[in-house]
Formats: C-alpha cells, structure tokens, sequence
C-alpha cells in the first residue's frame, strides 16, 4: 500500500469512527492529548484495521503508540508483512 | 435515596464472585436479577423426579490448592460436600469413527496415554502439553500471580490454537483430539485464541470434577455469604435504563420503577444488552458501535434430559460423540434434519445409581436460527410445530450416539428437550447462545470488550467479558472487581491461599 493511501485510510477511519474533524488529522497529532483517544479507542482502532487490512497488528505495539504518524507506520509494516 | 458502591446486574457465577470479593473488601453491593431465582447458568431444573444442571456439567482445577478451589475457598463458598472427583483414569471419552481416547487426569498420564495411542507423536504430545502449562503461567488472575505484569501474555492471544497444533503435528487423529475441547467453549480451532483453550485444558487435565448437587447448591452458597457480609441480591428486578450524565452512570431504573444509585454499575449480562440500556449512547463512538453490532455469538446448545437405564455409562466420565475426524465440523450443527457433529453426554446426578435408572445430560451445537419463528411465543406454551422439531431434533441426537453405543435409544426411558430459546427465556442470553460472545482472537485478550467501558463507572464481567464456563466466568468476576479494591492485593491472598491448601 502506498504512503498516501494509507494516510487517507486511517484518516478516514479517524473521522468516520470518531467524528474528528479531518483538519485535526495532521501527522504530528498525538492521540491522547490532541485528539481526545483512549486506550479503549486504540483497541477499537486495531480491530477495524486488522480488518480491513486483512493482516494482524501486535495489540502491544499499538498501545505504545502516541502519534498519528506512529499509527501510520505501523499499519505501514502490517501492510508490507501481508504482502 | 441509599448510595450503594456497586450496583451489579445479572446473578450468575461471575456477577456473584465480583459481588462477594467486592464485600469481603467492605463495600455495599446489591445484586439486580431479572428472574425470580439467582444463578444464570448454574440454574438447575426438575424432571422426572430428578435434578439436572443448565450449565455447571463439570469444572476442572478444583484439587486442592488449583486455582478453581482456592478461589471459591477465598470466597467462603467452598463445600466438599458439592464437589465429586471425576474418574481420574478417564474423565473424558472422546469418540471418533476411527478411534476413541479416554483423557485421564494428571500432565503425564495425558501425555503416556496420548503416546500409547500414537507412538510416533510422543514428541509433539510432549510439547503441546507444555505449552500448555507455559501457557496458562501468563494469567495472572488464574495462576494467582500478583508479580506479573500484564504485558508478557499477549503473545499468547496471538496465535490460535490451530497454528500451534498444526505446527506441532501433521496426524490429523491428534489434531482432532486436542481440537476435542473446543466444544467446551464453542469457538472452532482457527479462531481460539491458544491462551484460553490452554485454560479449558490445564484446568481439565489438572483436576477435573462434578457438581455432587448442582449448581443451585453452589449459588445458595454465594448468596447466603454475600448477605452474611451485607450485600443483598434482589431477584424479579430486571433493569431497563441505565442514566448516563457525564460519562457517568447517575441512575440504574428497573422495570417496576424502582431506582438505585452506585458509585460503580458492574453488567454481568450481554455487552450488547448493558449498551442498549445506555440513555444517553453519545458516548460511544461510531467505531465502537459498528464493531459492537458486529460481534458474533457462539452456537447456542439442543439439550436433552433423559433417564436410561444403561449402567455401563461411568458417571464420573462424560462422553463425546463425533460425527467425523474433521475438526472443521466439531461445531456445526449441520441442518436441522441432519444428526449434528457433536453430541456431549454428562451424567446428571455423578454418584451410581441404586435404582439402574440414571439421569443423565446430552447437548449438541443448534444455531438460534432453527427455532427463531417461535422467538415471540412465550415460554412452555409454543406451539405443535415447534415441540415436533424438538422431537425429530432428539431423535438426531439418540441416532449420533446410537452410532457408538448400539441399544442407546431404547434404553432412553424418559426425556425432556431445551433449545436456545430455553437459555433466551431464563437468562436472556443474546440468541440463547450457550457460551456467549463467540470469542476469537478478534475479542479476546487485548481486544476484548470490557471490563473498562468508555462510560467511566461502568464495568463489564461475564461469560462474554473474558471466557465462557464456570471458570472463565469467575474468573472474569475477579478481574472485573480488581478494577474496584484493586487486584494485586487480592491475587496476594490467594496466592497465600493455595500454597497454604
């Protein structure tokens, strides 16, 4: 999967699942302190995209996740480990 | 209007274990159910002059000093008198067309008898026993651990059980027999989670037992310690809305009017029933709401109460019937018209019979969706139709076992059946499934549904929470309260307990 189709993919994702507005999604905002997540969200958020994905993330690594440029690369590395 | 610290809904093992540790920790409880009897699936019932069990057939680590015992023990609930040892040389017969294995109690008489049936697999017997046992060491809350820190055992909740069998052995008669337990929690070998299946077998093959008087006996028990120690369990109280203010639960409102408030609010029942009952479902976000409505249930169960009067069947031994060597059809039910994969066969009453008629259990998987027509009719008064589908689903279950032990059916003397709709009716189980939640790796462990919920004095315990079965239900109840006294404390005495035992 391509950088950018990966950027509007959890964007989306971020917008649609938890009515964030799409101009807050910058790649240097963090999930707790900018964008209002929990770790209940974070769990929420692997779900869906081990769905759609199609590929499994370690539930660990997305809990040490604080940005979401993190979550880019980790759904990044998913992608590539499927294919 | 009296503050409680906890409101707890549903009254099964899981709901009664957070009730009693949160009490024996000093707070107020009260129970809310719905029916006029406490115990959800360790309800027994009556027929034919003899008790049988909804759901507490058989539970295993109840040795003393296994976790099972120790915990009941912790929480005052423990009787010697309610619990019968199994046959320790074979407390599970599996059949399969080819073969059959009887499970004995004990790591290394499951490992020798395994091996004596196949010699070439001692290796991977070997190990997929120990992995097992390394397995079961990352629960803290089950081995009583109170050192461990959660993050060690997810890697457990990453790989299912069928990955782990198939890496460890390519003899499809050995898969099949360490596939047979999946029937203990209904979710097939690719989905499961190895951690938990590793729970069902540790606990098993550790010290498996009966319940000498049901499940009644053991809720009675429950119920009078939890009021010894001040709590109350109000029965007939079916709650219907939960008010939400503040990503708090102000107000829990039943269906005859009455009103409690808590400081917490712990649901025993369904997550996509304690949801529904939300005022205010602002504070969920859409994510969690598609994801919510899109969780599967387990199987629900045909169940049969009969009498025979065939003395060659061990009480202390349950018996499986399987259609086929194929574990991919363990836990289909196949068409209505059709003898189902898997039949399980328990006696009911665990001690020999004086009088050569036993009562005894038999369940096999059935989707809600055979008996869904009659979903609206109510309880005993449904009509021909639906009694006639009961009869030939009977007669299915009797033709799977006759398949075995030729002359069973006309040793049934007796018998009464139950189908999901049973289950919906007295514990409001979401499609009468038997074992909740279907939980695949997709709910479990780190992503399992609850106990924390985004509504912030709102827990989550139950079969559907961690794991299904007396055990994974009580333990579900131990960790939901750790939320509330805290649980290294409590995983502290326990710990002391059973090294004590």
């Amino acid at each position: 999967m391509m950088e950018q189709e990966i950027v509007s993919k959890v964007n989306a994702l971020m917008a649609r699942g938890f009515e964030l507005s799409e101009k807050d999604l910058v790649p240097t905002a963090r999930l707790k302190e900018d964008l209002g997540l929990d770790s209940l969200d974070a769990v929420d958020m692997l779900v869906h995209l081990e769905e759609s994905l199609g590929s499994r993330i370690e539930g660990e690594r997305l809990m040490q996740v604080k940005t979401l440029s993190d979550v880019y690369g980790l759904v990044k590395e998913a992608a590539a480990s499927k294919s | 209007m009296k503050k409680r610290d906890a409101i707890i809904i549903g009254s099964g093992i899981s709901a009664l274990t957070c009730a009693l540790l949160l009490a024996k920790r000093g707070k107020s409880v009260t129970v809310l159910e719905q029916y006029k009897k406490p115990g959800g699936y360790l309800h027994c019932f009556s027929r034919f002059g003899e008790r049988f069990d909804t759901g507490a057939h058989y539970v295993g680590a109840m040795d003393p000093g296994h976790p099972f015992h120790t915990l009941l023990s912790y929480l005052g609930v423990y009787g010697e008198e309610e619990f019968v040892a199994l046959d320790p040389s074979g407390f599970d017969e599996f059949h399969f067309p080819e073969f059959t294995v009887q499970m004995p109690k004990g790591y290394p008489e499951a490992v020798a008898r395994l091996s004596e049936l196949f010699p070439h697999e001692h290796a991977a017997i070997a190990e997929f026993f120990t992995l097992v046992r390394q397995a079961v060491q990352f629960f803290p809350t089950y081995e009583f651990n109170d050192s461990m820190q959660e993050l060690p055992m997810q890697h457990i909740f990453e790989t299912s059980l069928a990955t782990v069998v198939r890496r460890l052995t390519s003899n499809p008669r050995l898969q099949c027999t360490l596939f047979a337990y999946c029937g203990l929690h209904g979710v097939q070998p690719d989905d499961v989670a190895f951690g938990f299946h590793a729970l069902v077998v540790d606990s098993l093959v550790r010290s498996p037992y009966g319940l000498k008087n049901g499940g009644d006996a053991l809720t009675q028990k429950f119920v009078r310690q939890l009021e010894a120690l001040g709590g109350e369990v109000l029965l007939g109280h079916k709650v219907v809305q939960l008010e939400i203010r503040d990503q708090h639960i102000k107000r829990v409102v039943t269906e005859a009017g009455a009103e409690f408030e808590s400081e917490w609010v712990i649901s025993a029942i369904h997550p996509k029933a304690t949801f529904a009952l939300c005022d205010d479902v602002k504070v969920f976000s859409p994510l969690f709401a598609r994801r919510l409505e899109a969780l599967k249930e387990s199987v629900g169960l045909f169940g049969i109460s009969a009498l025979t009067t065939d003395t060659s069947l061990n009480p202390l031994r349950n018996y499986y019937f399987f259609e086929s060597s194929d574990p991919q059809r363990f836990l289909l039910a196949g068409e209505a018209d059709a003898t189902p994969g898997v039949v399980f066969l328990s006696s009911a009453r665990r001690v020999p019979s004086e009088n050569r008629i036993q009562p005894i259990n038999l369940h096999s998987p059935a989707p809600h969706t055979w008996f869904s027509q009659w979903r609206e009719s109510a309880y005993a008064k449904r009509s021909e139709e639906y009694k006639s589908l009961k009869l030939s689903l009977a007669e299915n279950v009797f033709a799977r076992v006759e398949q075995y032990r030729p002359g069973f059916r006309e040793q049934v003397t007796r018998f009464a059946t139950s189908t999901p709709l049973t289950n919906l009716h007295f514990n409001g189980s979401a499609e009468g499934s038997a074992y909740g939640l279907y939980h695949s790796i997709q709910n479990t462990g780190p992503r399992a549904i609850g106990p924390r919920t985004k509504v912030l004095n709102l827990l989550l315990t139950g079969q559907n929470c961690l794991f299904p079965g007396l055990l994974g239900a009580a333990i579900a109840g131990l960790r939901t309260s750790g939320h509330i006294v805290g649980i290294k404390p409590v995983l502290g005495e326990l710990k002391e307990l059973g090294a004590n035992a």
